[in-house]
Parts: C-alpha cells; structure tokens; sequence
C-alpha cells in the first residue's frame, strides 16, 4: 500500500517549515514601531521649548533594563525605528538616538556630555520611573515612554497603541516641571492628562 | 534511499546552522519593514519631520480630523456624519481672522450674509433669506438659544463674550428645526465658551484699543479664566466693549449719528462630574448692551439699550445601554428688556418690551442595537411678553409651547448612515400642530464622505408678527398690526454635499441644494385701511452652491478659501417680503483666509478678504413707512492681525489688528441711516497663563 | 438610568396632556368700533351724540360706516373731528353748497364729501340747509350732480389714498342738524353703508 506524499514527505516538511518560517515571518511590530518612532519625532518638532533647552543635534537615549530580554528587546525596537529616520531633521537639526542601560550615573553622563535631550523608556522600568523623572526634571530634559502607564505617573509623554489607534498622551504637569511646552496643534491631537 | 538520506543530511544541516545563529542571539535577516508613508510619501526619505503632518502619521481618518459636534442632532456625533451641513471655525482661526466680532467671523462662511446697519448693529442671515429682517437664524451660546422670544432677532451685541474667549463656532445650515423646534428653519449658530486644553487653572486678560479714519475708536477690555479639574470644571468671561466707528453715515447730507456700541458682559459656567457617567452643570450670563436701534421698523438711528439674562441648568447621564446612550435633562430661562430713551421727534422704538421665557427639556439617544439608535427629545415652555406695541389682547398673557422629536438612525454598514427624524411643535402662535422633518443618507469612507439631506422646518410667526399693533404717537393711527392667523414661513430644502481629503493636508467640501421658503412675511404697507404683517402667496425657490476649503500647505501656513451662489428658479415674486428676495441677496460670495503660527507659536498672522456681488433693494419699511431703495455695490471686507508674544514668561503678547471695508466708506445696509462699515486699526495686549 | 429617562418623559407626556393651548387672540382694532346708524343703533347713536356735546375736544357730530374697504371687513364709529363748508355761486344766482366731514378710524383718517346741496330761495350763508327737492339720489338719473356723490378719501400714515365712491343712496333728513344716511359701491372695490349727523352750529 503507498503511503500518501503527506505522510511520506512528513519530516521533510517540517524541516523546511522550520528553516523558512523566520523568512517568512511578518514582523508587525517593527512596522508599528517605525511609525511611533516617526510620530515621536513630529512630536518633538511641535514642542515649543526645543530651541531652548537643545544643542546643534536632539538626541534620543532609548533607556531599557539590563537583564530584561523583553525590556531589551522593546529598546531595540525604538532604536530601528529611529533610525530608519537618521536622515530627517527635526526642526533643521539632525536628530540621532542610541541605547542606554537603565543606571543613574550613566544617564547623567548620556544628557551631560553625550548630548541627550529625550530619554525614551522601554518596558520593564516601571519602578525606576520616578528616579528617571526626577533626573529629567532636573536636567530639563523630555521623557517619554512606551506605555502609557509611565505618562501616568511621572513621565511628560506616551506614543502607544489603544485599540488599534495609535494615541499621544501628554501629561502636562510633568511637562511643566520639565520645562517642556508643547503647542496647541499638538495638545488639541493628544489625550491630555493634567 | 541515497536521495533520501542525502535530502535528510541537507535538511539538518541547514537546521544546525540556523539553530547556532538563534542561540547566539542573532535571528536571520528578515524582510524589511514596509516603510511608513504620509500622502504617498516615504518619511524615512523627507529633509523636514515637519513635512508629514502628524494627521497623517497618527492615520487619522478624515471623520477622525473633523472631530465631533452637538449641533446638529443635539447630540454627539461626528462631523462627517452628521445629517447637515457644518461649518466649524476653531479658536485659532478665529484669533487669526483679525475680526472683533462673532459676525465679522461669520462673513468667511460660506452661504452667511453679513450687513452691518451701525456700530454694534449686524444682521446675518442664512442661505437666500438675507433681506431686512434678523429674525431667520438662531443664536446659540453652549446650546442655549438667546433669540429675543418676542421677535425672534438677533442681537449681534448680546453675545456674552469676547470672540477670543470662543472655542469654536459651529453653523449649521439647512432647515434644523427637527432639532432645534419651531425657528431653526434656515440653520444655527452655535457659539461654544471656550476650554482650556492647556495648564489649569489657566487666565488671560485682554485690553484693546484703536480708532479710525471715518471716525470714532474701538476698545475692549475682557478677562477671561478657566479651571478644568478632574472632577469640577468652573469657567467665567467678563468683556466690555466700546465701539463708535465710523457712526456717522456716508452721506454728509444726513447729520444723524448712530450712538456708539456699547456693551458689558459676564458668564459662567459651572460643570461637576457626578459620577463616571454623570454630570451637572450651571450656565448663567447677563449682558447690557447700547447701540443703534436701526432696523426694518425702526429707522432712526437713536439708542437703544438691552439687557440680557440666560442660565441653564443640565443633567447629563452617559454610557447608557451599554456604548453610547446618552439622557439629558435641562432648563433654561431668558429675559431680555429694551428702553430706548427716544430723541427722535418721529417713529418707532422698541421702547418697554420685554420677554420672559422658561423651558425644560429632555433629550435622549438610546442604542437599540450595535446598527440602530432611537433619539426622542422633547420640550415645554412658557413665555411672557410685554411691549406698548402689541396688542392689549395678547399682552402680558403666560402663553405655553410644546415640541416633541424622535428619529431613528440606522448603520446598515459601517460606511452608511439613515438618519430620519421628525417634530411636532405646538406654538402660542400657529393654533395647530406644525411638523418638521430631516432624512439624510450619510455615506463616509476613511477620506471622504457624502451626504443627502431633505428637510422642511419652518418658523413660528413672532409675536410682533401676529400681535404686534404699532401706533403713530403723533396720530394715534396704527401704522403697522400683527394678524393672529398668520402662518409660519417654511423651508424645504434638498441638500447633497460632499467632503474629501485627497492628503491630511487638504479638505474640500462642496455642497449643492434646492431650497424652497414659502408663506414669507410680507409687511404690507400697501393696504389701505389696515397694514398689517401677512404672508406671501408666492413661493420663492432656489439653487444654492457653497464651497469651503482648508489646506495647510505648512504649520506655518493655511489657506482657507470660501464660496457660495445663488441661483433663483423663479420670478421675482412680491418685493414686500421682509427677507427672501431675490434682489437682495448678493449672488456670489467668496472670501480667502491666510494664516500660520511662526517662531515657536511666537508670531501669529492672518488675513482675509471677503467680496460679495451687488444687491438691490425697492421696499416700503420702516413705522411710519417710507419706500427704501438702495443699490448696494460690490462689497469687500478685509481683516488681519499680526500678533506676537513680547515676554514669555509672564507670558505677554501684542498684536495689531486691521479691521474694515474697501473702501473705507462702504455702507452695505439699505438702510436710510446706516454708516459705513468703516476701517480701524486696532493695537492690543494680553497677558495669559494657558 | 433607564427608570430617569422614562420618569422624564413621562412628566412631559403629562405636561402636554393636562396643559391647554390658550389660542391666541389679536382682533383688529375694528372690533373695538360701534356702528351707530339705523334705527336698532339709534340709542348708542344718541349717546355719542351727547358725548360729543359735553367734551372739551372739537367734536361736531358722529359719523359711522360698516362695509368692505379694500378687501377688509371695516366698521367704523367716530366723532366727526372738523366739517368744512364750500359754497360755490352758480349763473343763475343760486348757490351748490358742499359739505365735508372728517372722521378717525384705528387704521386711518377719512372723510366723506357730499357735494351739491341747493340752497333754498333766500338763504343766508350761515347754519345748515337741507334741500328740499332735487336732492341727487342717484347716479342713474338725470341730475344735476356733476361729480360722485360721495368721496371717501382715507389717509394713513404718511401716504394718501383716495377712494372714489359710487354711493347710489343718500338720503337726508331734515333737522337743525344734516342727518345724511348713504349705502354704495366704492371704485376701489368694496361697498359702505354708512351715516353722519353734523350737529347745527351753535350761535
């Protein structure tokens, strides 16, 4: 009796569905993480404050916990994101961002000598959150985070996705004590939290 | 057995290697992220950020852009949707318009016909009804209607607060009785207090201040503040305003003088947020204002002081069924006097009227299903008048109105709408059950949507119109009387219109529609023995285009250009009408906005001109009556500011302001004694915290 | 949630059922009027009459019309403000005498116009005459009346407007006082029926 070429091929099949799945895996997460990166950026160029408190350049540190693969993983994210804009300017300045591990120190020395302006909080830091906006207050510099539990607490602002939309979310008091001011044609797109 | 064992060999060595890369924490190359795109335009590829709107970005659909309103279906749904035309004009346009008043703004919308009688004085009218009379629109502050209950006009100078304290403007056009009762029939205006999406508790104090070359000067000193908590939200306005330019008429011949505009102003509103899904909330305001008394019975131009009082109080509960339900229950109270201490050695003042009017109401939306929603509403009220020009019979007497709507709205697809609603009004005025009705199939894509609306509504007779009994003082002869069998004018009105977004950038919205307005008021000075108020018996019906459009070529820079037409289908009719006549409703309007923010929202600009074709008026008017006939010009009207903030923190800004006609001589009124439109040049200051 | 909005309309259900809509009621100012003439009248006729000898105000009679004026139904009753008299001197040395009065409606001024009074042999130029015979009666007949036996002339506002009447029937009672009593078609469209009394000048 002939076996069927299913059952005949089996293992075959699942070798080479193995081999070819991350080839032919869609990554949805980068697509959406491209176009947060992008909206953070336009964000950024509606902010009232920018040409006080930056430099020649605006840059971005993507801060993530260390030993946290998924905290890790969500930075990386940002950074290609980001990166895919390397080319673009934020009002006429060229914009670059780079990856930090969470530590206070190394922070300090990021906004102080490496000219960083945002800091960007992946997941996983929910209990560092305060230590990091006090540190941006501070320094006057911008926080923002990726879930809107950050902007909740401490942080001045949250690109994210809410059921299927992507949403700003600004938290004006923690952007005051920034010294962070946005403009109305931002504010009147954003979910605003006093 | 060899080609299998070899396939085999192949097969795990290509999984070894692939395996080796996994753990050493390198996936292999995946295919590249689709790149994202605003207006077909890849972002990663632009010089600017600021060359992708952030509309396009977030993908905002065009109903998403439009956001939402209440005026039309007096509850919340978006713009797109809504069964009627609408226009919005936000706090920013209407700060860089330059305009000092709600009708100056108004002049930029298209199918809206602005004339100026005097300082103060406006008459605006809607889609074909322009003519002598201001008692075809409805005046809304938050919702609440401030049309004197004893005429149904307007008063332009009882808007309680300064043009800048306004949040948005909404006019709706097309018959909105279904909504509104028994006067919406050519559309409304709804005048939203301002919020504060900015720092709370936020304030702002404004002084203003110029003068012209006709003559006069104009100033305001207004101050505004808004608390917006998480629970409790308290929002005052105070204005007071001056404004004699350009009193006198044109024509040095005439030495009459229109008194200067003048007016004080307070509101408040008071919001507390119950619970999660429920509010109350508290608006009250008063108004005295001064200005010219001008108008189709009163001819000379002496003074004449009003004085408004308005509140409401509301309930709201949301979230009811489950997604989207909404009750509201409300009352509302107005009351507004005129002494006009005459000077005038002949006619007619509105001298000792008075109008007091109460009502409740409720209004419900209640989703019957994901597809189908049930909205009921309906209200009573009791009003009061009291002038020396109304008959004894009808004076002083507390007269009961009642409306009740329903309607039913339908989303067989997310893509299409059915809206039909209809309305019953018993009036003090018509003995009988006057009905309004609107049908409207909205269809709207992610960029564009498409809308067709029939509607008929009409306006109950004032009580001027059927009571009203105006006595020469001099011969004691009733010049002009009221007839209580007088029926409401009506419109019935076929609309298609159309919005698109071919880029976030970029908005048109063209409509079309046929409009019929019969039983017109007729003041009929031609009798003999007895003139009174009547309606015409010929019907007048036209078509109507408007066309308005927003392109922000930048953020530093929007163009926004109008444009309405007329074309009337048949003949001239009876001149006599108060409003509707042909004649004396320019054909073609078309008006142009420039505007941007620049330097971080320091600077701010705008200009506008709008221009409108000639318009011609043969009328007997006026107590006592006299025939007015005017040709009335193309009439250009240009506004501009330039404003920028001095210190930032206390935050300071300055702005000058140009403001008038071209020429600066221009009278756009027929009437006898009305002044130019005039220019000015207005410098002002302002300190804010928002 | 549901128990408020039902309990709401409710309360308006109840409200618009127990209410009553009290009509509106504005009638013209011509309801406010008395007519005065014929015989059933004849006691608010005499009370007019002594109101207008006991007032202060010029009052030299009463006069009263009802009919259809310019397609309105129009009634009528008021003191006569002034009169005038016109005496025009013929060939043949008699005199046709004309006599005016002027009367106040709510909506306008009027007066009637009654031309071509024969003066009775040895008239004196004072007090009233009535004539005795050859009175125009009619406009069929061969008469001596040239012009339309009675004008309406009304006057409203700042404006003029003239009805020519046609009155066919006049007819006047001898008295110290001119009791003329008319009925007839107006040019204008429309017919009166009317009278006046003008009160015999005191010396």
């Amino acid at each position: 009796m002939r076996r069927s070429a299913l059952t005949r091929y089996r293992w075959r099949n699942i070798a080479a569905s193995l081999f070819l799945w991350p080839l032919l895996a869609v990554h949805p997460a980068q697509a959406s993480k491209n176009r947060n990166a992008a909206i953070l950026a336009r964000v950024l160029s509606f902010e009232l404050s920018l040409d006080e408190r930056v430099g020649p350049s605006v840059g971005v540190a993507v801060i993530y916990k260390r030993g946290d693969p998924a905290s890790e993983a969500n930075a990386e994210e940002w950074l290609q994101g980001l990166a895919e804009l390397a080319a673009v300017r934020i009002k006429d300045r060229p914009f670059f961002a780079i990856k930090v591990v969470y530590a206070p120190d190394a922070l300090r020395a990021a906004i102080d000598q490496g000219g960083i302006d945002v800091l960007l909080v992946a997941d996983g830091l929910t209990a560092e959150s305060e230590v990091i906006a006090k540190l941006a207050r501070a320094k006057h510099v911008l926080t923002a985070g990726n879930a809107a539990s950050y902007v909740e607490r401490d942080m001045t602002l949250c690109v994210t996705e809410q059921g299927g939309n992507i949403k700003i979310i600004v938290n004006l008091n923690a952007a005051h004590l920034e010294g962070i001011r946005f403009s109305s044609s931002l504010l009147k797109l954003a979910t605003i939290i006093r | 057995m060899n080609g299998s064992v070899r396939r085999l060999a192949v097969a795990a060595a290509v999984l070894g290697v692939w395996s080796g890369g996994v753990a050493r924490g390198e996936t292999p190359a995946a295919p590249a992220a689709p790149s994202v795109q605003v207006d077909g335009r890849d972002v990663s590829k632009l010089s600017q950020i600021e060359d992708a709107t952030l509309e396009g970005l977030l993908g905002l659909s065009l109903e998403e852009q439009l956001g939402q309103t209440e005026s039309v279906s007096r509850s919340r749904e978006s713009v797109l949707r809504a069964p009627a035309t609408i226009t919005t004009i936000d706090a920013t346009q209407i700060r860089l318009s330059g305009a000092s008043t709600v009708p100056d703004v108004l002049r930029f919308v298209p199918g809206v016909t602005v004339v100026r009688n005097a300082p103060g004085n406006y008459v605006v009218s809607l889609r074909g009804t322009g003519g002598l009379a201001s008692n075809n629109v409805i005046l809304l502050v938050d919702g609440i209607p401030l049309n004197n209950p004893l005429d149904g006009t307007v008063s332009w100078d009882l808007v309680p607060l300064h043009v800048e304290d306004i949040e948005r403007i909404e006019v709706v056009r097309g018959p909105v009785s279904p909504t509104y009762g028994a006067d919406a029939y050519t559309g409304v205006i709804n005048i939203l207090t301002r919020t504060s999406i900015g720092l709370t508790p936020s304030y702002l104090v404004r002084l203003r201040g110029g003068a012209s070359p006709q003559g006069g000067s104009a100033g305001s000193l207004s101050a505004r503040f808004v608390h917006m908590g998480p629970k409790l939200e308290l929002r005052t306005f105070l204005n007071a305003v001056h404004d004699d330019v350009a009193a006198a008429p044109a024509n040095p011949a005439i030495p009459a003088t229109a008194p200067a505009g003048d007016r004080l102003a307070a509101m408040t509103v008071l919001s507390l947020k119950v619970s999660r899904t429920s509010s109350v909330s508290l608006e009250i305001g008063g108004v005295w204002s001064r200005r010219s008394g001008m108008d189709h019975l009163v001819l000379d131009s002496q003074a004449q002081t009003q004085r408004l009082l308005f509140g409401r109080a509301l309930y709201e509960l949301t979230d009811l069924g489950g997604h989207a339900g909404n009750f509201r229950l409300w009352a509302q109270s107005i009351n507004v006097e005129i002494r006009a201490p005459s000077t005038a050695e002949t006619g007619f003042t509105y001298d000792g009227a008075g109008s007091l009017r109460g009502a409740v109401g409720t209004d419900l939306v209640f989703p019957l299903s994901g597809t189908l929603s049930l909205q009921l509403g309906g209200q009573g009220s009791i009003e009061r008048i009291e002038a020396p020009f109304v008959n004894p019979n009808a004076n002083r007497a507390l007269r009961p109105a009642y409306g009740f709507y329903a309607g039913l709205k339908a989303s067989p697809s997310r893509a299409l709408d059915l809206v039909v609603t209809g309305r019953g009004d018993l009036v003090p005025i018509a003995a009988e059950l006057e009905y309004s009705y609107r049908a409207s199939a909205i269809y709207h894509r992610d960029s564009w949507g498409l809308r067709l609306t029939g509607a008929s509504a009409f306006r109950t007779p004032s009580y001027v119109e059927a009571t009203g009994r105006f006595i020469d003082p001099a011969s004691q002869l009733i010049l002009l009387e009221g007839s209580d069998h007088i029926k409401s004018p009506r419109n019935t009105s076929l609309e298609l219109g159309a919005t698109f977004s071919p880029s976030s950038r970029l908005t048109i919205s063209p409509t079309v529609y046929v409009s019929r307005l019969s039983n017109l008021m007729v003041e009929d000075f031609e009798s003999l023995v007895r003139r009174t108020f009547r309606n015409s018996t010929t019907p007048r019906t036209f078509l109507g285009g408007e066309l308005e459009a927003s392109w922000r070529i930048a953020d530093t820079l929007t163009v926004l250009p109008s444009a309405g037409i007329l074309q009337w289908l048949d003949g001239a009719g009876e001149g006599d009408a108060n409003v509707g006549v042909p004649s004396q409703n320019a054909r073609f309007t078309g008006g142009l906005r420039v505007q941007g923010v620049l330097g971080n929202d320091r600077w701010g600009y705008g200009v506008g001109a709008t221009v409108a074709s000639p318009r011609s008026y043969r009328v007997r008017s006026g107590i006592p009556p006299i025939v007015i006939a005017s040709n009335i010009p193309t009439t250009a009207f240009v506004s501009g500011v330039l404003e920028r903030q001095l210190v930032a923190a206390p935050s300071l800004w300055g702005s000058v302001r140009i403001i008038g006609s071209i020429p600066g001589n221009a009278v756009e009124s027929p009437l006898p004694l009305a002044t130019p439109m005039g220019q000015s040049a207005i410098l002002g200051i302002e300190f804010r915290r928002d | 949630m549901r128990d408020v909005a039902q309990s709401g309309i409710w309360i308006l259900s109840l409200v618009w059922l127990t209410a009553c809509l009290s009509p509106l009621d504005a009638p013209s100012a011509f309801s406010d009027q008395v007519y005065l003439c014929g015989a059933e009248n004849a006691a608010l006729e005499d009370a007019a009459l002594a109101q207008c000898r006991d007032t202060d105000a010029q009052c030299e009679g009463v006069v009263s019309f009802r009919g259809t004026v310019d397609a309105q139904p129009v009634t009528v009753g008021s003191p006569i403000t002034h009169s005038g008299i016109t005496d025009v001197g013929r060939a043949d040395g008699t005199t046709s005498r004309e006599i005016f009065v002027f009367g106040l409606a709510p909506y306008f001024t009027f007066s009637f116009d009654l031309p071509g009074f024969e003066a009775p042999p040895g008239h004196t130029a004072s007090g009233l005459f009535v004539p005795v015979e050859g009175v125009c009666s009619t406009m069929t007949n061969q008469t001596p009346c040239e012009h339309p036996v009675l004008n309406l002339e009304a006057r409203g506002g700042t404006y003029l407007s003239i009805i020519n009447g046609l009155v066919r029937d006049i007819q006047i009672e001898t008295a110290d006082d001119l009791q003329v009593y008319f009925t007839g078609e107006l040019a204008r469209g429309g017919n009166v029926e009317g009278c006046f009394h003008l009160l015999a000048p005191h010396p």
